[in-house]
């Protein structure tokens, strides 16, 4: 259920703060441009299955800033100066958040044609000065092989004293050619914003254009074990990293294997590693056979087995745990300030999922536990993650009894007005908005959970020691394409 | 404990897969038959601008992404097999008339000569979407093992061979990019691995440089696929570089 309400700019501020203090959280506040609608500020909030919308028109292009008293709303003010120009009165702390230049008389999303001029913007140093203290710039080019992204560490010999992440090397512009795109179907381009988050994000485009149409049953429940089978790969390859990054070999070797698995299986049912090209709106596109379905039935038996026997050499290992314990701790007041998603969350002790607190397709009649834990390290990360693990072969086996023939596929017609997908994709809740004018998007604003959980990352990070910065990361795995778009 | 656990986990014996088995999984690409109409439907349809049709139904396999919208649109185009790479640009435009021959090219000796049996590889990121990366880092796992082959991913491009680049270069990454070109010593090969690497794919109308990398590095081989999947990133340097039969 969504609530619009209509607001002007100067009510704003205490209207936000009142709906803090009863409990709700922000998930996205974004700028649509003038044209067909007027030029405001969206704001979505959530608490539990209660979702509010709030439009602000605006006048000038200047606000009063409300991330100097909340924290959670830093990163997307910080956003809309960068992509629409919006001037947060009163906020001095940005820096180039996914651009590397600026328009010299414009900005990335504006309506007409783009200026060709653009000024580099250099990347500021952390300006933290006393003896003995050294900046480290890493990146963007890693030595593994991962994204490019862009580090300050300030370090006083080993422990960590303040890390700035600075990115948006990935920056493809993925919002303006949703907007300018004249294809019927965006999915090809969805799925490619984060290449192993394909399915979450497919399906909350689909959602996004669906709004209210009923999908079929069978249809909900082939996109829940897609998305399962999708969590299931990317927490391996989470744990999988966490081992490597502490040098325990044979975990890390195992896990990788059972990736591979996955990604077989993957290939075997929707004929695409990562699932691409499975979720269309409206559905499924393509049925799966029952051959299928026994051969997933089959792994899942098999992954219960395996990760026990992982979770037991982690478990049993002193050089694992001497690593993992007390590194990189995101206590539950950072986590509810910045407002953390996903798994992060989860192990800092916030119960907070989607898929249990606003269930979506069949997830409204498959029972599911939630895993927390309460210490925030890498060892509590590593812990909810293996636990989702077990809970998706749950969810997957719970799909498979209820695996009944039927339609695959509704009608859906794009509706006029605000319409809203909201998923718990691997890492956390992800959102697409999309804000259709007569029957063309006007304004289509994704907010991937690393957009958010890269701000926690900064704050988890001092205290530690540089060589534990690998390690902090791979338990985040954090997604760089999703946060720049 | 331990050996119970290890030996619980190696249950299937021998999974690394040989070159003749890996290379049995082959890519399909669209084709269509000889009676194709010409309505053009599917060209309308292509998410990535990849088939057109001038004198024969025609397709530039470095746009296509392997979304296989055509299949379900039209019964005159079917699965074929495609090359795992080719060395030209402009190799990669195949019709009715012309369909792929799966011969293998090498590289020439003057490119390869630097390299004995062993390649250092240098992956670089120019924005990709991650499933590159997912592919690459899986190209280390037990089925593939890349290390037998002397395929091995190195932390610096001061100490490789090959750059592996990915990603439709974006603006951001262009100087970066530059750099580790630069920084890679000489007789450097590089390889475009994926759609967006080879000619930007779907985002070449985004915010990014040219069509595909190579606007801004030579490229010496084209890894085809969206993603191409480890068993065929191997081959294709096996392959390519000649690495049996040094």
């Amino acid at each position: 259920m969504i609530k619009s309400v209509d607001m002007q700019i100067s009510d704003l501020p205490n209207e936000l703060n009142r709906l803090f203090s009863e409990g709700y959280g922000v998930v996205c506040m974004y700028a649509t441009e003038a044209g067909s609608m007027p030029r405001s500020i969206q704001t979505v909030l959530r608490k539990t299955d209660c979702i509010i919308h709030i439009t602000t028109p605006l006048n000038s292009d200047e606000y009063p800033s409300m991330s100097t008293w909340m924290p959670s709303l830093l990163p997307y003010e910080r956003e809309m100066q960068e992509m629409n120009g919006l001037i947060p009165k009163g906020l001095t702390n940005y820096g180039p958040q996914k651009i590397m230049w600026k328009y010299n008389d414009g900005y990335p999303l504006q309506k007409n044609e783009l200026p060709k001029e653009r000024i580099e913007v250099p990347i500021p140093g952390n300006n933290i000065i006393g003896e003995g203290v050294f900046e480290i710039p890493v990146g963007p080019v890693h030595a593994g092989i991962i994204e490019p992204g862009h580090f300050r560490f300030s370090v006083a010999g080993e422990p960590i004293i303040k890390v700035t992440a600075h990115l948006g090397f990935t920056y493809r512009g993925i919002e303006k050619l949703l907007e300018t795109t004249i294809l019927k179907d965006n999915t090809r381009i969805i799925e490619r914003i984060s290449g192993d988050t394909a399915v979450a994000n497919s399906l909350a485009y689909a959602h996004a254009i669906e709004g209210d149409v009923e999908v079929p049953y069978r249809a909900q429940l082939l996109r829940v074990i897609f998305s399962e089978l999708e969590r299931i790969q990317c927490h391996f390859g989470d744990i999988s990293g966490m081992a490597r990054d502490t040098g325990f070999t044979v975990p890390a070797a195992t896990c990788t294997g059972l990736r591979e698995k996955i990604l077989r299986l993957n290939e075997m049912i929707g004929g695409h590693r990562f699932l691409m090209g499975t979720i269309v709106p409206g559905g499924v596109r393509k049925d799966i056979s029952d051959n299928s379905l026994k051969a997933i039935e089959k792994r899942m038996l098999k992954i219960d087995f395996d990760l026990e026997d992982l979770m037991r050499m982690l478990d049993n290992s002193t050089l694992f745990t001497d690593r993992a314990e007390t590194t990189g701790i995101v206590t539950k007041e950072v986590a509810e300030e910045l407002r953390a998603l996903g798994p992060t969350a989860r192990a800092s002790g916030i119960k907070t999922d989607i898929r249990k607190e606003r269930p979506y397709d069949a997830y409204k009649k498959l029972g599911m536990r939630l895993y927390t834990a309460d210490k925030g390290d890498v060892r509590s990360r590593l812990t909810v993650k293996a636990g989702e693990i077990v809970e998706s072969v749950s969810l997957i086996n719970q799909c498979l009894d209820k695996m009944e023939k039927g339609e695959l596929k509704a009608d859906v017609k794009m509706k006029d007005g605000f319409n809203l997908g909201l998923v718990e994709a691997p890492r956390g809740e992800l959102m697409h908005a999309v804000n259709v004018v007569n029957g063309n998007i006007w304004r289509y604003k994704i907010k991937d959970p690393s957009f958010i959980n890269w701000l926690v990352l900064e704050r988890a990070l001092p205290g530690n020691i540089v060589p534990d910065f690998p390690l902090i990361n791979k338990s985040f795995n954090l997604s760089y394409s999703g946060n720049d778009l | 404990m331990y050996k119970k656990s290890i030996n619980n986990l190696i249950s299937d014996t021998k999974p690394c897969e040989s070159y003749d088995v890996m290379s049995e999984r082959v890519l399909k690409m669209p084709m269509a038959d000889e009676t194709c109409d010409k309505c053009g439907k599917c060209v309308k349809a292509c998410s990535g601008h990849a088939i057109f049709i001038d004198e024969y139904w025609s397709i530039d396999l470095g746009k296509c992404i392997f979304c296989r919208d055509c299949y379900d649109l039209c019964k005159h185009i079917t699965p074929i097999t495609a090359p795992n790479y080719v060395l030209k640009r402009e190799d990669l435009i195949f019709s009715v008339s012309k369909h792929p021959e799966l011969i293998n090219p090498k590289l020439s000796e003057k490119k390869t000569k630097i390299l004995k049996r062993s390649v250092s590889i240098r992956e670089l990121d120019t924005g990709s979407c991650n499933a590159c990366e997912t592919e690459i880092n899986a190209m280390d796992n037990k089925y593939y093992d890349m290390e037998r082959f002397g395929l091995k991913i190195v932390p610096s491009p001061r100490h490789a061979d090959v750059l592996l680049v990915t990603g439709p270069m974006t603006k951001n990454m262009l100087v970066a990019s530059k750099k580790t070109y630069a920084a890679t010593p000489d007789d450097k090969l590089i390889i475009a691995c994926g759609t967006c690497a080879i000619s930007g794919g779907l985002f070449v109308k985004g915010d990014v440089v040219g069509e595909g990398i190579n606007d801004t590095l030579p490229v010496d081989l084209y890894i085809i696929g969206c993603p191409p999947s480890p068993n065929r990133i191997i081959i294709s340097m096996i392959d390519a570089l000649g690495l049996r039969h040094k």
